[in-house]
């Protein structure tokens, strides 16, 4: 019986431990590929969207961009804020698509240009709130946490294994003169 | 040893039992890509004139039809005109739009106390609708409906097009 806890304890520990690292990985590893990871500081794309969700993105041509998808590009106001938002109409023009996007959550849209050999950015998936987890530890208590939870998880391993091995032994041939 | 690959092989089924979880986790946030159709929408105000009292108020709009699809029941809404002239006027509506996007494919329908004023495109709007006299003080109730009919297959997808509904006021011989 209690093997039988042990291992299922062991199968959940090592069930969290897959699940965090692959969520993790999901969101640091498409960079090593050219893609990227940013996290969503505003509303305007809930529900599909939420603030603080990491959204994974990879770079396409305007043309590959369809309606209903859900893109990233520079804020058409010149500021270089990358913008996510649906695309609602594409028209072409010459060698420039004109977009039309809006957010779902928001009544405005935006029009902008981009040349046809140009690029944008297409949301391949999201990572739910891990941006908001990012910018705890980004903080200076999360700094201070990043030091103490590690040091403190040590210690309690290290406390458990010296409780577990027991009183030592007195060796035999430590005898008193 | 056996003890040892025992344990491993139960930490390793772990991890792949999470990682799995965290692949139908991700699936399942994945989000909506969207590839059903999107509603056109069509937002209406009137242009305000001095002739006439709007309600709703201009620039509040009087009609957001923000779901149009081929086929579906028209959007509808009603608004209140006034004359707060001092004669009676003939008032005719027609319409400006900040783009050409539905032009043919959004119909619209004008009437006033069962009389219709105008059954048009979008773009038939641009011309003016049927007169409407209005005796100075009185208020009229008009009914207001836009659609997208089902023979309609493309171009409306996602457009938004807001629309102006221009009073054209006559003066007409005499008081009220």
């Amino acid at each position: 019986m209690t093997r039988l806890i042990a291992v299922v304890r062991l199968i959940v520990i090592w069930t969290g431990i897959g699940f965090v690292l692959a969520v993790l990985l999901s969101a640091a590893l498409p960079a090593a590929f050219g893609d990227r990871s940013m996290v969503v500081r505003s509303g305007s794309m809930t529900p599909a969207i939420r603030t603080g969700d990491v959204i994974v993105v990879h770079p396409i041509s305007p043309t590959g961009a369809e309606v209903g998808d859900i893109i990233t590009f520079q804020d058409p106001d010149g500021s270089g804020r990358l913008i996510v938002h649906r695309v609602r109409a594409i028209e072409q023009h010459g060698d420039q698509l004109a977009f039309t996007t809006q957010g779902d959550a928001n009544s405005s849209r935006e029009h902008w240009n981009v040349p046809v050999d140009g690029k944008i950015g297409s949301v391949l998936y999201r990572v739910p709130k891990l941006g908001l987890a990012v910018n705890r530890i980004s903080s200076p208590l999360g700094h201070i946490g990043l030091m103490i939870v590690p040091a403190l998880l040590l210690a309690v391993s290290l406390l458990t294994s010296i409780w577990r091995s027991g009183p030592r032994r007195e060796d035999p041939d430590d005898v008193a003169a | 040893m056996n003890s040892r690959f025992n344990k491993n092989l139960v930490r390793t089924a772990g991890a792949l039992v999470g990682a799995g979880l965290a692949l139908i986790f991700l699936l399942a946030a994945r989000p909506d890509a969207n590839s059903s159709p999107l509603p056109a929408t069509v937002r209406i105000s009137v242009a305000p004139t001095g002739e006439l009292e709007v309600l709703p108020s201009p620039p509040r709009p009087v009609l957001v039809a923000n779901a149009l699809l081929p086929g579906r029941p028209p959007a509808a809404a009603t608004f209140q005109i006034r004359n707060q002239a001092g004669r009676t006027l003939a008032v005719a509506l027609s319409t400006t739009a900040d783009s050409t996007a539905l032009d043919g494919l959004v119909r619209i329908r004008l009437s006033a106390d069962g009389h219709r004023l105008a059954d048009t495109t979008l773009q038939g709007m641009q011309e003016r609708s049927v007169d409407l006299n209005l005796a100075s003080g009185a208020r009229t109730q008009l009914q207001l409906q836009a659609w997208i009919p089902g023979d309609v297959l493309t171009g409306y997808e996602g457009r938004l097009v807001e629309v102006s509904l221009v009073p054209a006021v006559q003066p007409l011989g005499g008081r009220g």
